[in-house]
């Protein structure tokens, strides 16, 4: 007999534990190895996109009449190479809607271009191109076919306030810069020439604007050469009006991958929580091994076999089974490799394809194999402690010598509660192993709830988190006009309104310089969406918050005082409070309407949010105030149903990403109750038949059984629940943390922990019943004589 | 005239394993009367233990019937089985099978609270007969672990006895001990059947057998002989001579 017959022989005996953990092992696999797959490959992924589109490093939209002064800013901006500059239709109050889906119409911005345009930055590759353009044809972003479900041919209504073109869908394209709206708010669209003429010739539609894509010497100073634009356009544009709009290479690519980022962060961590699993599992597996064998390991001892031979064969065992889980695991991520593919190309509205990743695989197999052969060691090496002469002789120790917890002759509790109680305090051990598992799966249970809750149901939680205001909409005026402004907010159906502009500022401390969006408003306690998280928002025209991304890259602090330059003027500001947002990759600042007078004595507001009363419906109100301003110069457009449309597109992974999570919980509860009991019955099988010889029937047994092990299953489930409820936005804090995200406040119903704890208790029971239900089958006297073999 | 307490009538057990049938039982009947000491004896594999078996409801016949007390139980669920077996049957094993996790008190209650929910009263009669069998207050709350062997059985006789069994069926139950032990413990079944209480005894061993008062002999399923030895009295070497005999002539 060699150790691998050993190892065999092992692993015959075991055939359930084998199971379970070959499951455990393959489903870590899937997840570790999508994870780590997905995170290595994501970055190159889309530089290599990129360069293959020769895709823009940076883009700037602007009026048309500042061409000549753009041009000279880019001349002047060292390590730009050429632009391509063409006309553009913007409309910032668009909305569309597939009919053939039949959905509901959606607000969000566009800017559209003529597909029959030369180009050689951001090249249109059609994806599914229709046979033929039609006359109407439109080519979209690539995110609505995977995260949305439009198909070429499918008819897009554009819509514009009340006016609308029916638009044919011709196919998709790929554009890092526009990939997803939950990057940048706005859809880029390629129309016909003649459709483009069209367009432009109704400025109903939106205006005609300028539309530059800049290819620069380096990729990776895109960041550099937008706030050098940025300085240098403000002086240009007059009121800071004119330039509508930047986007920059590495600020387009952190943004679009940082939900995947957050989804493949999920998914490893998920794999190390089953790993965990499958390491509690090994534990016990092992003992329970170690005792029922403790004579053959003798027999082997007196054969002449060292325990190092035993312990490797042990090892030989885990290794076989982790092997094989592994090789399952990687087949059946090869196997789901189109839904994934489906999850990162949704999110990053990329074409993203899931291929054989040999260095993941690699990495994953090293990961799982290691570490479940060193909690294999550790498991097992008390065998070495074993000699030949104690194994035969007595085992390992298993007299009981406990306390005597349920006392039968001064209990009050009935017979099978009492018998039950005592089987639960006898198998504390094996109670706790299975306890903290149910635990740690209720937990991520809730968690895997309340993302699915707040980023597909409620999503003003998402909202708050990443930093935006609630208003339902937003009104943009290109000159001050308080009687306007004022007006609006007297209007019937207006609930309040609040100015709220914000500009690219840069502070600097200490030698130190970052960017940081910079709101700017009146009263910041008028806000609905307070983004404050230490310290306070500010209050006087010295004062500002910054998010603490900002804060740590300057190296600075609350009561630290910071300076802001903007076209010229320098002023310090005293920080008073520490902000977070999830937008703008988290750099962000806020001060007052007086503080932004001491940069620019000229400043007056220029973008009203507007907050609807419950009955107002939006789409009307728009059109309403559209119409009734239509020569002041004003843009008018739904603001937070753009919001929506934004997370919108997270949605589809989240579901699978959770529905996922939530059957995997499923099966490891089943299984882990079902090599529980299963051991359990196999290992009291003599007590179960002596008990039916003595007068107990299958349902008094099946009783004690529920009564040891449902107060477990429930308490751990509640538990766990409880800890999901108070730990699930600190956990996504953490997740969230390298965007400057200190405090989450996703919503979880307090229902959600007695609907979890159901849940799981009633999944448990209907394992313990189906497994527990084999003492039925099986006479009593089988029963002692089998145990007793 | 005693009473019949159990009959079973054209008995028959078979196990199949694929195509090969075993035959342990074959159309056996057989009386047990109330009050008597019946061992059953036989050869290795000759379905002695089966029989037994059989005869408490722990296991069903393939044919046949089995009646307690006029009332056939061979059709009885299960579950009817068992609450036959708790009200009726007390059983004692070779391998002793008490519970290692439970104190020897509550290895004791435990049975008896399948009859009666009189904790209290379950509890005083343990004790009391835990006495009676020699075994003191300071082995209440011990565990199986920490008893001898012949301890041990005499705790499970006890178990079986607490419900005040009418019969009380015996599976080898001095296979394990030691001489002094087996005697201890034979003396407490001798007891229990002085007191009323059937006794059927499956074992091997002649000074075993010879408290019985009936010995039935089965070969190859069926009961080929019985021997009737009268009411046990100790230390009679007529007694031992003649169960000699009769085993000898069977084969033994």
């Amino acid at each position: 007999m060699n150790i691998f017959m050993i190892a065999k022989n092992n692993i015959k005996k075991a055939k359930l534990a084998t199971a379970t953990l070959i499951i455990l092992i393959a489903m870590a696999t899937i997840f570790l190895y999508v994870g780590i797959s997905v995170l290595s490959n994501l970055d190159t992924f889309i530089e290599n996109k990129n360069i293959g589109l020769n895709g823009a490093h940076f883009i700037s939209i602007a009026d048309g009449s500042y061409d000549s002064s753009i041009d000279e800013i880019y001349e002047s901006i060292a390590g730009f190479d050429y632009r391509e500059r063409e006309d553009a239709l913007m409309s910032l109050s668009s909305k569309f809607q597939n009919v053939n889906t039949n959905e509901e119409a959606y607000a969000i911005s566009s800017i559209i271009l003529n597909l029959d345009t030369d180009r050689s930055i951001s090249k249109v590759e059609i994806i599914d191109a229709a046979a033929a353009m039609p006359e109407n044809g439109v080519v979209v972003p690539y995110v609505l076919k995977v995260a949305n479900g439009y198909q070429t041919g499918d008819n897009l209504k554009f819509i514009v306030d009340d006016k609308s073109i029916d638009l044919v869908i011709a196919g998709f394209y790929e554009d890092l810069m526009f990939a997803s709206p939950s990057n940048v708010s706005m859809y880029k669209l390629y129309v016909g020439d003649s459709q483009f003429s069209e367009l432009l010739s109704q400025p109903a539609y939106g205006f005609k604007c300028s539309y530059s894509a800049v290819i620069t010497d380096d990729l990776n100073g895109s960041e550099e050469f937008e706030s050098q634009y940025t300085e240098k356009i403000k002086p240009v544009t007059s009121e800071r009006t004119g330039s509508y709009a930047t986007l920059n290479y590495e600020t387009m690519k952190t943004g679009v991958s940082i939900f995947i980022h957050i989804i493949m962060a999920v998914l490893v961590a998920f794999s190390i929580i089953i790993l965990l699993i499958a390491f509690i599992v090994i534990k016990f597996s092992t003992t329970t091994h170690i005792e029922n064998n403790i004579k053959n390991i003798g027999t082997l001892e007196a054969m002449g076999y060292t325990t190092t031979q035993i312990l490797n064969a042990i090892l030989l065992e885990y290794l076989l089974i982790t092997g094989g889980g592994y090789i399952i695991g990687v087949a059946a991520a090869f196997g789901i490799s189109p839904a994934i593919s489906n999850v990162v190309s949704s999110s990053i509205g990329l074409r993203w394809l899931t291929g054989i990743n040999p260095q993941a695989a690699m990495l994953s197999l090293g990961i799982i194999m290691l570490s479940v052969l060193g909690i294999s060691y550790f498991s097992a090496v008390k065998i070495k402690k074993i000699t030949p002469l104690t194994a035969l002789r007595n085992g390992i120790e298993t007299h009981h010598f406990n306390k005597n917890r349920v006392p039968l002759d001064n209990t009050r509790l009935g017979l099978n509660t009492a018998l039950g109680l005592k089987s639960f305090f006898f198998n504390k051990k094996q109670n706790i192993i299975a306890g903290i598992i149910i635990m740690l799966l209720s937990l991520v249970c809730v968690f895997a709830f309340a993302m699915y809750y707040n980023f597909t149901a409620d999503k003003s939680a998402m909202i708050k988190l990443i930093g935006l205001e609630t208003a339902e909409v937003q009104l943009r005026v290109e000159e001050n006009n308080d009687q306007l402004l004022n007006d609006i907010a007297d209007m019937s159906g207006v609930e309040s309104t609040i100015a709220l502009d914000t500009f690219d500022g840069f502070i600097a401390y200490n030698g130190h310089e970052s960017r940081a969006i910079t709101r700017i408003t009146d009263d910041y306690r008028r806000l609905k969406v307070d983004t404050c998280v230490k310290g306070r928002m500010p209050v006087n025209d010295n004062e500002i918050a910054i998010t603490s991304i900002v804060l740590d890259s300057m190296g600075a602090k609350i009561a630290d005082t910071v300076s802001i330059e903007y076209t010229g003027v320098t002023k310090e500001f005293l920080v008073v409070g520490v902000i977070q947002q999830f937008n703008m990759l988290g750099k962000g600042a806020a001060i007052t309407t007086n503080g932004m007078k001491k940069l620019m004595p000229s400043y007056e507001a220029k973008n009203l949010m507007i907050y609807l009363n419950d009955n107002q419906d939006t789409d009307e109100f728009v059109t309403h105030i559209n119409n009734l301003y239509s020569g002041q110069n004003i843009q008018c457009a739904s603001y937070f149903e753009s919001i929506e449309l934004m997370l919108d597109s997270f949605e589809s992974a989240v579901k699978i990403v959770v529905t996922a999570c939530l059957a995997i919980i499923a099966v490891i509860i089943v299984f882990i109750m079902f090599l529980v009991i299963r051991v359990r019955l196999l290992g009291e099988k003599i007590r179960l038949g002596v008990s039916k010889a003595l007068g107990f029937t299958s349902n008094q047994l099946i009783c004690q059984i529920l009564i040891s092990e449902m107060p477990v299953i429930i308490g751990a489930s509640l538990v766990g629940a409880i800890a999901g409820y108070y730990l699930s936005n600190p956990l996504m804090a953490v997740m969230l943390a390298p965007n400057g995200i200190l405090n989450c406040d996703f919503f979880i119903a307090p229902g959600l922990i007695a609907l979890t704890t159901i849940g799981i208790s009633l999944l448990g029971l209907g394992t313990l019943l189906i497994v527990s239900g084999s003492i039925r089958k099986i006479s009593p006297w089988k029963m002692f004589e089998e145990g007793g073999n | 005239m005693k009473n019949t307490i159990l009959k079973a009538e054209l008995l028959s057990k078979t196990y199949s394993n694929g195509s090969i049938m075993q035959h342990v039982l074959k159309n056996l009947t057989i009386d047990i009367k109330a009050g008597d000491f019946t061992v059953i004896m036989g050869s290795s594999g000759s379905g002695k233990s089966t029989l037994l078996y059989a005869l408490s409801g722990m296991d069903k016949p393939t044919l046949g019937t089995i009646t307690f007390k006029g009332q056939e139980i061979s059709g009885y669920s299960n579950d009817q089985l068992a609450i036959f077996r708790r009200k009726h049957c007390g059983f004692v094993f070779q391998q002793i099978y008490l519970n290692e996790t439970m104190s020897v008190l509550d290895n004791i209650i435990i049975c008896g609270l399948l009859v009666s929910r009189d904790k209290k009263a379950i509890a005083v009669k343990a004790k009391d007969m835990l006495l009676k069998v020699g075994l003191t207050a300071e082995c209440y709350h011990k565990y199986p672990s920490q008893l001898s062997g012949g301890e041990a059985q005499r705790v499970a006789i006890v178990r079986a006895l607490i419900n005040a069994p009418e019969i009380v069926f015996a599976d080898e139950p001095t296979g394990a001990l030691n001489s002094t032990n087996a005697i201890n413990v034979l003396d407490v079944m001798t007891d229990v059947n002085a007191a009323g209480q059937s006794v059927i005894m499956v074992t091997h061993d002649i000074k075993t057998a010879r408290r019985a008062n009936r010995i039935l002999y089965l070969k190859d399923g069926v009961i080929i002989d019985e021997l009737n030895l009268g009411i046990y009295v100790k230390d009679d070497p007529e007694r031992h001579q003649i169960l000699r005999e009769f085993l000898e002539s069977m084969g033994w």
